[in-house]
């Protein structure tokens, strides 16, 4: 009951926010809980599982580009829905057997497995033309209609459904990681050998671990894809996967509410550096090392530590760890 | 028949250029388990340097050197500034990211984003008979090349009390640093060796895949393909690896053009299911 009504207030601010901003920052909020989504599908594997995916970019854009595709050959009839499924079906399944190969791995050579499958996709994105367009791009894909929510002001209903979205898997995500399994995770995270020792299927929990992951990062790639009504190759390339990183992290790992933060800050910077400059790679690769040296931890770890206050465990600060 | 001997040719010669970069991205890998992202950068800026030596009328040979040592000393600098700084795999990881983006940019402010590629002299730009076929002499000139280089690294390795030092580090570093080694200074001279050789063959690889803003992600994407393949901190497992996949890449390419990076799976994919440490890994 308290669930329902914390996530029902949720809804409302949210969607209050999202109404009340003006167009432009309306748009940007969308983008980031978008990002938010990715980074949160990060986190499940580096602050839950411990395992340190450099790759999720290849699911973020595999789900982009069957979504993307499914809208501009109207294969489904332009029924979002179906295509959204499809599109995270598809990522499921690929992670379901990438996850076999790549799950024998730890540690650095997990991040170095994860990368190069994503850069292997990102080079055939650009070199299957006929699917994907290439160097082009995927131009013209729809975006859903939604006619209960797009009588808010702006008049557009997508902008709402990613904002109604992200809280409901938000509240969904919080309902995972404080559930028996969600427990069995992190505590792989602190010790492999004692789950094993305790009787627990280590390889079978994260095996479902980046299944899930994969999932949402797919479901991300999805509304990213509708979003721009745009996708490139760079979507399943090490920038993605890089940035999808970088938000968890800089937010604080296995906290519910770092990577969202880190998916703001992250975007923030981006935009505003991109607005300034068409140089904005150099500063971000800054921004990147600054943030590395200065808070190794994440801003939630930091601010918890410059406050040294328990009240932060109100954002499940108690122990935010590094994997 | 000349199809083929073409594409042997062309196979090895380019696992050759892999070997040269991947080898000392999977011995500091071994040795400290530090993952540099940023280890393409000096292939770009090898090639890029080279270039520019190559433009200003510098000896060919002597352009490649410029290039490894330019390489060299950046790797050097940013080995002591920066880079020992990173602690955690995460951050290295991040870390070296942000290097790329860095030096991407600054690589493009100083060469523009056009891609380029190296104009051989006269001399090694000829066809030589071999079998049947006609190949490019350059190829084999880098086909000798990089079986010396891996030759003496091997012999460094394996015959020289300072080989036997990096092997310990391979094996066992807290048990080397109690011999009172400094495996932090082995470790940061391999760095720059291995950059070295980066750079090197960025400037000798640019006649063949030229240089271009996207070089480091290329190579990058290469070089973990080799170090998954041929195993980790492993000369021989850097160069049998860089074979294979230079041999894969290769074929993939000029078999079926759509596939072309679905290649460089297979190998990895086949690995990871038999030997998930790699054909010479350690561990």
């Amino acid at each position: 009951m308290r669930t329902l009504l914390l996530t029902l207030a949720a809804l409302a601010l949210a969607l209050a926010l999202a109404s009340a901003l003006p167009a432009f920052y309306r748009t940007l909020l969308v983008l980031i809980a978008i990002w938010a989504l990715l980074a949160l599908s990060v986190d499940l594997l580096l602050g839950h599982t411990g395992l340190a995916s450099l790759g999720h970019g290849a699911f973020f854009g595999l789900g982009g580009y069957v979504a993307g595709i499914l809208s501009v050959r109207q294969l489904l009839g332009g029924a979002w829905v179906l295509e959204t499924l499809t599109a995270v079906c598809v990522v499921v399944l690929f992670a379901a057997l990438l996850g076999l190969l790549v799950l024998r791995t730890r540690g650095a050579y997990f991040m170095m497995v994860t990368l190069a499958v994503a850069q292997i996709l990102w080079g055939a994105a650009q070199v299957s033309r006929p699917l994907t367009g290439g160097d082009d791009g995927l131009r013209g894909v729809l975006r859903p209609d939604v006619p209960l929510l797009s009588a808010l002001p702006g008049g557009n209903g997508y902008y709402y459904l990613v904002v109604v979205l992200a809280v409901l898997v938000f509240v969904a995500f919080r309902f995972v990681i404080r559930s028996p399994f969600g427990y069995a995770l992190n505590g792989i995270r602190q010790s492999e050998t004692r789950m094993a020792a305790l009787g627990y299927n280590v390889f079978l929990y994260k095996y479902l671990a980046f299944v899930l992951s994969a999932a949402l990062a797919g479901f991300a790639g999805v509304l990213f894809v509708y979003y721009n009504q745009y996708i490139h190759p760079n979507a399943l390339g090490i920038l993605t996967s890089a940035q999808a990183l970088l938000m968890p992290f800089v937010g604080g790992p296995g906290t519910l509410l770092g990577p969202a933060l880190g998916a703001f800050v992250v975007i923030l910077v981006q935009d505003t550096l991109a607005g300034l400059t068409e140089r904005w790679q150099l500063p971000m690769g800054l921004f990147y090392i600054v943030v590395v040296l200065l808070m190794p931890r994440g801003i939630l770890w930091f601010a918890a530590s410059l406050l040294r206050s328990g009240r932060w465990r109100v954002l499940r600060l108690a122990k935010p760890r590094l994997a | 028949m000349d199809f083929w001997v073409v594409q042997l040719v062309n196979g090895v010669s380019y696992g050759m250029l892999l070997f040269l970069v991947a080898v000392g991205l999977s011995l500091v890998l071994g040795l400290m388990g530090y993952l540099n992202l940023a280890h393409g950068v000096f292939v770009a800026l090898g090639g890029y340097i080279g270039l520019t030596l190559v433009k200003a009328r510098v000896d060919f040979w002597l352009a490649v050197l410029g290039g490894a040592l330019v390489a060299m000393l950046v790797a050097a600098v940013l080995q002591q500034v920066l880079l020992g700084r990173f602690h955690s795999e995460l951050t290295q990881v991040l870390g070296t990211f942000g290097l790329i983006l860095i030096m991407m940019d600054v690589v493009l402010i100083v060469w523009g984003g056009v891609p380029e590629t190296l104009r051989l002299p006269p001399v090694l730009n000829t066809l030589v008979p071999v079998l049947e076929a006609r190949v490019p002499l350059y190829r084999l000139v880098l086909i000798l090349l990089g079986t010396l280089v891996f030759l003496g690294m091997w012999w460094f390795q394996e015959k020289t009390p300072y080989g036997a030092v990096v092997r310990a580090g391979l094996d066992d570093r807290q048990m080397v640093e109690a011999l009172g080694i400094n495996i932090g200074l082995v470790a940061a001279l391999v760095f720059v060796f291995g950059a070295f050789l980066a750079g090197a063959a960025g400037a000798i690889g640019a006649p063949i895949i030229g240089v271009h803003p996207v070089v480091p992600f290329d190579m990058l994407l290469l070089a973990l393909v080799v170090i998954v393949v041929g195993g980790l901190g492993s000369i021989r497992g850097a160069f049998v690896g860089a074979l294979i996949v230079g041999l894969t890449d290769n074929l993939g390419r000029a078999l079926f053009p759509h596939l072309a990076y679905f290649t460089l799976f297979a190998p990895m994919a086949l690995l990871l299911v038999f030997r998930p440490s790699g054909l010479f890994g350690r561990r």
